[in-house]
């Protein structure tokens, strides 16, 4: 898996690959058990634990750097969200009728600012779209295959769907603003074809709503909007890879 | 608060002249990796002094040579 990643230009380490795995055993599993979601937080916070402690040394100077300000881009974020629902909810808004979901929320943007502020920190815009992309391709293959066992037809008919999420990733590399335009209005599309923009509405985080947005529109967005920003001069490391200097 | 003044370095310029050293070879040499050298070349990331002193010493080069200040303070008086 990791020199197959790495023909994509992505070479993610063994920390991350655990990481990884120990996020979608999780997911997978709170299909049996809901106790197992606790493996999603062993995956998301153990790393970072266990290099604030000073038993995992894997980082440099530079990743530490990002990681840290990544953590406050996260906080801010999460703060602010987490004060938004008191505000709602203290003044008597009664519309969210499943507390677990504001909890869900709170962690799914306090998880994904962080991955996206780290990536940009330290990838910079094109080769942090490049792996949110092909991230999302494998995550969406392995819940299709885990989801479609019994029926090949089914099977394929939804990893098909993983394809343009490799291959923005590839034109991300050469065509950046293309693939951001493109990313952009795939995730408008899903915003209306998914009837998100019902979060405006009476009952905002019905159906795991917010999740969706926060981890399926959100990256597909953030993403595009990366590479729309993004300069000739970022990401030197994309034009320098494998020459000398 | 932003620096009032900027670092350039050389980094770049002592790698061809320590033997056409690759980003990776330095990364290797100093325990860190190729794109923390990037960002520090592309001045998007300023390296601690520890860290500066290390690839100082793998370019055989002094911090003076490898890093100097542009800018307000890097002017001097005038």
């Amino acid at each position: 898996m990791a020199r197959l990643l790495g023909r994509i230009g992505w070479r993610p380490s063994r920390v991350t690959i655990i990481a990884g795995i120990l996020i979608i055993l999780g997911i997978v599993l709170t299909g049996v058990n809901w106790g197992f979601v606790f493996l999603v937080g062993l995956g998301m916070l153990g790393p970072g634990l266990l290099r604030e402690l000073g038993w995992l040394k894997d980082q440099d100077e530079f990743q530490r750097q990002a990681a840290r300000r990544a953590g406050y881009h996260a906080f801010l974020a999460t703060g602010l969200l987490a004060f938004f629902f008191t505000a709602l909810f203290r003044t008597g808004y009664r519309n969210i009728t499943d507390p677990d979901s504001v909890v869900e929320l709170l962690l799914a943007v306090l998880w994904f600012t962080w991955v996206l502020s780290s990536l940009l920190g330290y990838w910079g815009p094109r080769r942090t779209a490049r792996t949110i992309l092909i991230t999302f391709g494998i995550f969406w293959l392995i819940f299709n295959i885990v989801g479609n066992l019994n029926s090949l037809t089914a099977l394929v008919m939804q990893c098909l769907v993983a394809v343009p999420f490799f291959a923005l990733a590839l034109a991300a590399r050469r065509w950046p603003k293309v693939a951001g335009v493109l990313l952009v209005a795939c995730s408008g599309f899903f915003f209306y074809f998914f009837r998100l923009y019902r979060i405006f509405g009476s009952e905002p985080l019905a159906i795991g709503r917010g999740m969706v947005i926060v981890l399926f529109f959100g990256p597909l967005f953030a993403s595009g909007v990366a590479l729309l920003c993004c300069g000739s001069s970022d990401d030197p490391g994309e034009r320098e890879r494998g020459q000398s200097h | 608060m932003k620096p009032k003044y900027d670092i350039r370095n050389q980094i770049r310029l002592h790698r061809v002249k320590a033997g056409d050293m690759t980003q990776l070879e330095l990364a290797e040499r100093i325990g860190s990796t190729r794109q923390t050298i990037v960002s520090i070349e592309k001045g998007k990331y300023n390296p601690s002094v520890g860290l500066a002193l290390r690839i100082a010493k793998v370019l055989g080069a002094s911090i003076e040579e490898l890093f100097e200040l542009e800018g307000e303070e890097g002017d001097g008086n005038g």
